[in-house]
């Protein structure tokens, strides 16, 4: 009996992590395949609410936009798929969007700390701040969405990390 | 087989998590245009910076 507590001790934190690691590789992908929906989305919104003057074509910005939402989805993507478990919510898409928007928080509030030491490099603009983090909340319902779908799924079957 | 587990535990924990770290600096200096860290990063992701609301010029 004591021989079997033992034996099942050890093999747990084993199986914990095997099933940690697939979550882990899940929530990559969707976490990428989300960005790059929310990258594009993003733009689709900024160049309709025109809150600033782009630099660059909407062409352009396809490849800009998704790029760094693909960059950002992975990292939300990632860490919904470890502590999703450990949110307070029931439902995914809340679980989502609370994490990204705590994402665009800490990012948020570092720009703001570095617009108080660097105030010449650093100018804040409340719009769009605004917009940020009105659009930081889609993102994590797009991985919240698209965790649940069976596509994503069947792709990440396929190809069987 | 536990040498079987071990390698696969490093291979499907290790490298998932380097590639998010990775990914976790890149994605800093995109936010916030470090160029000293990707030169030309400030103004290649100049207009998704903005519209993300970071302060920015
Ligand atoms: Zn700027």
């Amino acid at each position: 009996m004591h021989f079997m507590i033992s034996g099942t001790q050890l093999v747990l934190p084993v199986i914990n992590i095997m099933a940690g690691t697939i979550e882990l590789q899940r929530g990559i992908i969707t976490g990428v395949i989300a960005g790059a929906i929310w990258g594009i989305f993003t733009l689709c919104i900024s160049s309709i609410t025109q809150l600033l003057e782009f630099d660059f074509s909407f062409f352009n910005g396809i490849v800009t936009f998704s790029v760094a939402g693909m960059g950002l989805g992975l990292v939300a993507g990632a860490l919904y798929s470890v502590i999703r478990n450990y949110l307070p919510f029931q439902n995914e898409i809340l679980k989502g969007g609370f994490l990204s928007t705590a994402i665009w928080l800490i990012f948020f509030v570092c720009s703001l700390i570095l617009s108080g030491t660097s105030p010449e490099r650093y100018h804040f603009h409340n719009e769009q701040s605004l917009q940020g983090l009105i659009l930081s909340v889609f993102l994590g319902v797009f991985i919240g969405l698209l965790w649940k779908s069976d596509k994503i799924r069947q792709l990440i079957n396929t190809i069987n990390l | 087989m536990n040498k079987e587990v071990s390698n696969k535990s490093v291979n499907s924990v290790l490298l998932p998590t380097l590639l998010v770290v990775g990914v976790a600096f890149l994605v800093t200096a995109v936010v916030f245009g470090a160029d000293s860290v990707i030169p030309g990063v400030h103004d290649a992701f100049h207009d998704f910076r903005h519209s993300v609301g970071i302060t920015c010029h």
